[in-house]
């Protein structure tokens, strides 16, 4: 019975957070690496609590993973401009050159949008905490109360930094929104 | 248009966008956040499962040490109780524990006619 339940949520928010991490990573694979631990933290810590809580608790292990990894990321460049080693992020990949067997990528598709990708730049663009407050607020439908509990912070923070994602982005997407 | 519009229309453009970026997620990605939704759900029903065989276990275990402590009080409780008792009946006679040492030689003795 709660299986079934749980099955339904993480169903419901699967790929919505899997944007939601690509968005801040840049990296499909670490998104859904950082979707995977949300999964497995929530049912494994959360499970009992009532359904009601799991989105802002799913939202809050996410947002802690994204952040550990920024962090994570952070450091390791640092140790490498240390140690004088170019970025392997500088490297080019070689199966990224590897033609797609199917032809279509849906993904580059909605990069090849103009739209979706000036709107995806300037989420990319955002600093972590404005994107996560603008996401969680204006995407995941989470109320101030909950992005707050997401993200950790206080009510009053979860505001500002909404304000300040939405001025950027009307800044950044400029007469595209008009 | 206000700002307060304009920030809505924004944020209402943006969602759109997101949620068309999420309809053209490729079959193969869909198929991985499934998969990592079903070990999810399967961990979570291991550990779960093997939480309550060793809660099952450990009661079987305990249940069993309580039965084999109350068998053992029931088997050698009563003949330690009268050893005790014994014990103490001599104690308490207040005769010279010497008599006790030397019963063989008072019997002797009464045996020969001496006494």
């Amino acid at each position: 019975m709660r299986r079934d339940e749980l099955d339904r949520f993480l169903a419901g928010v699967e790929c919505r957070a899997l944007r939601i991490a690509e968005l801040a990573t840049h990296d499909r694979d670490e998104a859904l690496d950082l979707v995977q631990d949300a999964m497995l933290a929530l049912v494994r810590r959360y499970s009992d609590r009532a359904p009601a809580e799991w989105a802002p608790l799913f939202h809050r292990i996410l947002q802690n993973g994204i952040r550990d990894w920024m962090r994570r990321r952070t450091f390791r460049a640092r140790l490498r401009a240390w140690l004088g080693r170019p970025s392997e992020e500088d490297a080019p990949d070689p199966i990224e050159a590897l033609a797609d067997p199917d032809g279509v990528d849906p993904a580059m598709h909605f990069e090849r949008s103009d739209s979706g990708r000036h709107l995806e730049a300037a989420l990319h663009a955002l600093p972590l905490r404005q994107q996560q407050a603008f996401l969680l607020r204006a995407w995941e439908g989470l109320d101030v109360a909950e992005t707050a509990r997401a993200m950790r912070c206080s009510q009053g923070s979860v505001k500002t930094h909404y304000s300040r994602a939405i001025q950027a982005l009307r800044t950044r997407l400029g007469d595209e929104s008009r | 248009m206000s700002d307060d519009e304009r920030d809505d229309a924004i944020a209402a453009r943006a969602r759109a966008l997101l949620d068309q970026s999420v309809e053209e997620l490729d079959p193969i990605t869909r198929a991985r956040l499934r998969a990592a939704r079903m070990r999810a759900l399967d961990v979570d029903a291991t550990v779960r499962l093997r939480a309550r065989r060793l809660a099952v276990a450990g009661a079987g275990a305990l249940g069993l040490l309580a039965a084999l402590s109350w068998w053992m009080r029931g088997a050698n409780g009563p003949r330690a109780l009268a050893e005790g008792f014994e014990d103490e009946e001599i104690l308490a006679a207040g005769d010279d524990l010497e008599l006790y040492d030397d019963l063989d030689f008072y019997r002797w003795l009464e045996e020969d006619g001496a006494i």
